[in-house]
């Protein structure tokens, strides 16, 4: 790492003056101007195995090293003369058709970690296999742009808790599941009471400073959300799923203005160990369904063309099934993108290569950084190289 | 550097040790020093009694039952009835947790509890692991690892009734190696490969859940693990883990952020985890000198872990005692919170710490007291996280994105009886705002505590305690 790159790392991480993004944004709530892209992050978590999800339908040795999972090759929904899409995911096929579906295949990173919780944090942080960062890369890019003078956005998470890739050094995401119900917890009396009597000696590092410092945020983030997404009613009609209500809960965000530039959801169940094919199934549908139905919302509203939805999972699995019907952890896997605007909409690179594998896995053709550099260079406008620790090359993706 | 009171030094052991102290019983270890203090923890734990919610027969009979013979609609019975077993052995837990006089060893057991995280819809297994737990709290984790690995809930969690000789399924072998000994980066891949051979033929016997070793699954080939060569099994295995010193390294490490601060201090650590080894992994020394240590009761160590959902339920609990009047009322709270024992996220357990607080979780955890404690209406829908196995339906989410909401039928859930009169009487009439603040509270309060607190006078202490455990300050124990 040069000088240059020191410095620029580590005045990210003094960010001195940069007041917490929420207690901006309460105090200047304005909608993001129209054309303001935003970006969606899907995380399906467990590890979806990408070789039943794009099925490479013409490979001998995808049907012989998957004697009783393979998918067969009559059901498989073509999109081009190698791949085609698993039949659960029937639902993405106009969306595929209208040109709103990027596909990735063989991304990942050097020296895989076929653990969740290791991959999942590489993927989250963005960083080498050999680093062990605290921060996300959505965490970071709200510390650069703060930093950089640009609007404090927020990055929010319709769950309960927020995960490793948006907490940063200085900026945190939020998680809300309901803006009703965080700003009604907010106002009760006694809260009100301490949280006005909180003084700036009190946000120290400790775990105490961190509790007040988060119930400041809390309250200005809570009243901002729920004032401008309460005005918005959703139209689209949405399957009756868990994951389908999140999308839809971020469909209401979006279209109610609010100047939050970066949403993260999760589905979870993809750890197909054993019995694959019934599990993987049903959260291909349920993945594919809701995607579908929150693309067909947004284009109504206007609001497609300005929204990125980028789908990943922390693993693909191996290439042969093991002995209970299902397939161990294992390394790159396909990459989703959708949007009204994608550059290169379609198949992006060539099929897996089943012929050269790494003791039994898929080898990486494309750096899962360097989807996100392209993201946050092109879509987000942010800075790639600072947030990202390392330059990439485009992949004139976005 | 500020003073500690001996007061507050046994009230920081017992909140480490425990899931707290009562004012009373403070009171009545007056003068008693630290020493002879983790010496009562000790000996109080000498004896106690197993987790016995779900009865063998129960399980037996349905496992007998040949499940392929079974109608759709048994099966959905069958598994009806596992999901109410294991909500109530979740409660049973709790319950237990939260009085037990057996309190360091229950403390020790809910740390193991979260060390072997085990997610499984077989409720008498993970009864009997939950008690592996209890049994070797405080004994040989040397015997306490191999009676987790060979307990019917995590060969079966970690698919090694899958694992043959033909097909090895490795996941047993990489999860006993990096999250029970020796953590991330400590091994090879190749290391995994071999060991998941040695485990080959662990397995349980359906019925019973018995550990069974079936000899013509196993591969008794010649494997390399750590550099070492031979016809090794499961229980090589499990040796060769264990005299790797990182694994006391690791071991120690969790214990300190869990018991002492989640900042470590690494020489004390090594020095620690060094003595851990050389005892062939005493649980109940390591536990004892850290209790006994001066460093223990630094200020820099009183007050500073965020508590886990659970410590915040149980400390509850133990000031003042709780019923819930709706048998699916604790479960749902813990799960608001984002904590239920037996039922942990994945094997890697809860990550605890800061990781705990967000936004919307720290709103619900300063209301929860309020809430368990004087009939508050609660609107916090728990995530649907497959709690009970079930995929994500259509009105597992709850109503949160729904506009009609069945306010009557949600506070009924919710409803508890708290009983104050167990606190409150011991409370001298005249006792000082601080002296209570003190006694309840663990850490310093903050300039806004003392700035929002209504003034306490003889008649208002219910209102006043109230107050209290719905700061930030009682979020840290």
């Amino acid at each position: 790492m040069n000088r240059r790159d020191f410095i620029r790392n580590s005045s990210l991480a003094t960010g001195a003056l940069c007041i917490p993004s929420f207690l901006k944004a309460f105090e200047r709530p304005g909608a993001l101007p129209a054309g303001n892209k935003v970006l969606v992050i899907i995380q399906l978590s467990g590890g979806n195995d990408g070789l039943n999800t794009l099925v490479p339908y013409e490979n001998d040795i995808y049907y012989s090293n998957r004697q009783s999972i393979a998918v067969p090759k009559e059901g498989v929904i073509r999109l081009n003369d190698q791949l085609g899409m698993n039949p659960a995911m029937q639902a993405l096929k106009g969306v595929y058709d209208q040109g709103w579906m990027g596909v990735l295949n063989n991304v990942g990173y050097p020296n895989p970690d076929r653990s969740h919780f290791r991959s999942m944090d590489i993927w989250q942080s963005a960083s080498s296999a050999e680093a062990y960062v605290q921060t996300g890369w959505i965490g970071r890019y709200l510390d650069s742009n703060c930093k950089a003078g640009g609007k404090p956005y927020q990055a929010l998470e319709v769950d309960d808790t927020l995960s490793l890739a948006m907490k940063g050094i200085q900026q945190k995401g939020i998680a809300v599941k309901d803006p009703a119900m965080l700003y009604r917890e907010t106002r009760e009396p006694f809260f009100k009471g301490l949280s006005d009597a909180i003084g700036p000696e009190m946000l120290h590092e400790d775990n105490m400073g961190y509790l007040y410092k988060t119930m400041t945020e809390t309250y200005s983030s809570a009243a901002y959300i729920q004032e401008t997404s309460r005005t918005f009613d959703v139209k689209g009609t949405y399957p009756d799923t868990g994951f389908s209500k999140q999308l839809k809960m971020i469909s209401k965000f979006i279209q109610s203005g609010l100047s939050t530039r970066v949403y993260y959801v999760s589905l979870s169940g993809f750890d197909t160990h054993v019995g694959q094919k019934s599990t993987q199934d049903r959260l291909l549908k349920e993945w594919s369904e809701g995607v579908s139905a929150f693309l067909a919302d947004l284009k109504t509203g206007g609001k497609l063309d300005d929204t990125l939805v980028l789908t990943f999972s922390e693993f693909g699995r191996r290439v042969a099934q093991n002995a209970s019907n299902g397939t161990d952890h294992g390394t790159a896997n396909n990459l989703f993108l959708f949007g009204g605007q994608l550059k290169k909409s379609g198949v992006y690179n060539e099929a897996p290569d089943l012929q050269d594998l790494d003791e039994g896995d898929l080898k990486y053709k494309i750096d899962f950084r360097n989807v996100y550099a392209d993201v946050i260079r092109d879509w987000l406008g942010g800075n790639a190289d600072e947030i990202l620790q390392q330059r990439f090359q485009s992949l004139g993706i976005i | 550097m500020q003073h500690i009171t001996l007061q507050k030094k046994k009230q920081h052991l017992f909140s480490r040790a425990a899931f707290g102290i009562s004012y009373a019983e403070q009171e009545k270890r007056g003068n008693q020093s630290c020493q002879e203090a983790v010496n009562d923890l000790f000996s109080e734990s000498e004896s106690y009694t197993a987790l016995d919610s779900v009865l063998l027969q129960q399980e037996d009979e349905r496992m007998a039952q040949d499940k392929k013979k079974l109608t759709d609609a048994e099966r959905k019975q069958l598994r009806a009835e596992k999901r109410a077993s294991l909500q109530e052995l979740n409660r049973a837990w709790v319950e237990k947790l939260g009085t037990d006089q057996a309190r360091l060893r229950e403390r020790m057991t809910f740390f193991w509890h979260g060390h072997f995280a085990c997610r499984l819809e077989a409720p008498y297994a993970l009864q009997e692991l939950n008690n592996i737990h209890r049994r070797n709290a405080l004994g040989s984790f040397r015997e306490l690892l191999l009676a987790v690995s060979k307990s019917a809930a995590m060969l079966q969690f970690l698919n090694n009734q899958q694992n043959r000789k033909q097909h090895p399924n490795e996941n047993f072998a990489r999860e006993v190696m990096e999250l029970f000994t020796l953590g991330r980066g400590n091994y090879t891949e190749s290391d995994v490969k071999e060991a998941a051979r040695a485990f080959t033929g662990w397995g349980y016997e359906q019925s019973t859940g018995a550990f069974v070793f079936r000899e013509k699954q196993h591969d008794s080939g010649e494997k390399t693990v750590f550099g070492k060569t031979g016809n090794f099994q499961g229980e090589d295995i499990v040796n060769l883990l264990l005299e790797r010193e990182e694994t006391a390294l690791y071991i120690t490490c969790k214990i300190y952020r869990f018991f002492v601060n989640d900042r470590i201090n690494e020489e004390r650590v090594r020095a620690l985890a060094a003595e851990f080894y050389k005892s062939d992994y005493r649980i109940d020394l390591l536990m004892h000198t850290i209790f006994s240590s001066d460093w223990f009761y630094d200020t820099e160590n009183i007050g500073v872990l965020i508590k886990s959902p659970i410590d915040l339920l149980v400390s509850i609990h133990r000031l003042i005692p709780v019923t819930y009047e709706h048998k699916e009322g604790l479960l749902l709270f813990q799960r608001a919170l984002g904590q239920a024992v037996f039922y942990p996220p994945n094997v890697s357990g809860w990550a605890g710490g800061k990781s705990w607080i967000d936004s919307s979780s720290l709103m619900f955890r300063l209301k929860l007291p309020a809430v368990i404690l004087n009939h508050g209406l609660i609107e916090m829908v728990p995530k649907d996280d497959l709690l009970d196995g079930r995929p994500i339906q259509s009105g597992d989410n709850g109503p949160a994105m729904t506009t009609a909401k069945e306010p009557s039928k949600q506070k009924k859930k919710f409803d508890t009886r708290a009983d104050w009169s167990a606190l409150l009487a011991t409370l001298p009439p005249e006792i000082s705002q601080n002296a209570l603040i003190t006694r309840i509270l663990v850490p310093e309060p903050s300039a806004a505590l003392m700035k929002n607190m209504q003034v306490l006078t003889a008649g208002n202490h219910r209102e006043f305690i109230m107050e209290l455990l719905s700061t930030p300050e009682f979020q840290l124990g």
